[in-house]
């Protein structure tokens, strides 16, 4: 079905993007892409020679209850994640970011979100978008794992002041001062496997009777409910 | 095709998106287009939404005029000039309209062997002055 030919390659996958495909066409195309990066690619590019197209296309304003429609349809309830509001309380606190961080100066107008990591069995894992307060667009997806731990991919590309790095923080559980998961490198993506990770802020597996979930530090009548860790994470810019 | 259905699909992939690979805006609109195609060609040819809160404005959307107002689509817009007439009214219907070929032949009655040469001109002579 999906031809070696390069030349034909390409055809296909401009009209894939196009969409004149038929519906046999458009599954065979989905399907190869899955394991052909080349196929992949073209498709890529083609999306990247048609996007001014797209963006061209008139906005249209969605009506009042499509936000609620699409919460509700998520696997969280929406009291699951919060986002802090910008530049409030703890967490916008300059003075608290540098007391917290052992001399570093956190700015306060780093990244904050707060997220969940909870981990319900079986866990699907989840994914926290953080936004800069008066932000537009997201600046960082950060993923968590059920096995492999936390991913954080920068989605902007943008970089740090010069002299300053991202860093990645965590506030477990009934914890007062954050902690540090680690800098961002330069490319913008963090990956932390579960033992990287200090155990209050571990996102824990569900083991095979359901009763490993709860967080070692508490009574286990408190975790009742709540399997898994709940906790807070947020980007902050260091120097 | 249900917005709803579009954005959910964007939390469960989002794992799925490298941004070495392109933009976030790029990655979703591809999601959102797609989408929106299997669910045009699952109702063939019915309206493309069923949210009644959504106008249906596409119908005067005229894009080459829309690419040539903005900065971005200066490029894409000289060079959908410079393709002959037949080959980009082909391809503007399939995206513009979310057109298969065979929807295309029977929307403007041509042959869908001869739909498909034009598209697919249309489209190396698109790459080529794209990348000249």
């Amino acid at each position: 079905m999906i031809p070696d030919d390069p030349t034909e390659r390409d055809a296909l996958a401009g009209e894939y993007v196009l969409g004149v495909l038929d519906r046999a066409s458009r599954a065979a195309m989905a399907a190869a892409l899955e394991h052909d990066s080349d196929l992949r690619r073209r498709v890529e590019q083609w999306q990247d020679r048609l996007q001014p197209l797209a963006d061209a296309v008139p906005p249209v304003t969605p009506p009042d209850d499509l936000w609620p429609r699409i919460e509700a349809g998520l696997p969280r309830p929406p009291h699951d994640v919060v986002t802090l509001p910008a530049r409030t309380g703890l967490w916008g606190n300059a003075n608290f970011w540098r007391f917290s961080t052992g001399g570093m100066t956190a700015l306060a107008a780093g990244l904050a979100a707060l997220m969940l990591l909870r981990s319900p069995a079986p866990a699907p894992g989840y994914v926290a978008v953080l936004t800069a307060p008066q932000a537009l667009e997201a600046s960082f997806l950060v993923e968590s794992r059920p096995r492999a731990g936390l991913v954080l991919t920068s989605l902007t590309h943008a970089s740090p002041a010069v002299g300053r790095a991202y860093e990645l923080w965590a506030l477990p559980p009934g914890a007062k001062q954050p902690v540090s998961l680690g800098l961002i490198p330069a490319g913008g993506r963090l990956a932390l496997d579960s033992a990287r990770i200090r155990p209050e802020c571990r996102h824990r597996p569900a083991d095979q009777s359901g009763a490993g979930n709860r967080l070692p530090d508490r009574p286990a009548d408190r975790a009742r409910g709540v399997p898994g860790t709940a906790g807070r994470a947020a980007v902050s810019a260091i120097t | 095709m249900r917005v709803q259905d579009a954005f959910l699909q964007v939390w469960h992939r989002a794992a799925t998106f490298d941004p070495a690979r392109g933009s976030a805006k790029a990655w979703l609109v591809s999601i959102v287009r797609y989408r929106a195609l299997d669910a045009a060609q699952k109702r063939s040819r019915e309206i493309l939404t069923d949210d009644p809160g959504l106008a249906d404005g596409a119908e005067d959307f005229d894009p080459v005029a829309a690419l040539a107002a903005r900065r971005d689509g200066n490029r894409l817009h000289a060079c959908l000039e410079t393709l002959e007439e037949r080959n980009r009214r082909a391809i503007l219907l399939a995206f513009v309209d979310g057109l298969t070929h065979s929807e295309i032949a029977e929307r403007i009655t041509t042959p869908l062997g001869t739909v498909k040469a034009w598209i697919r001109r249309g489209l190396a002579a698109l790459k080529t002055c794209l990348e000249a």
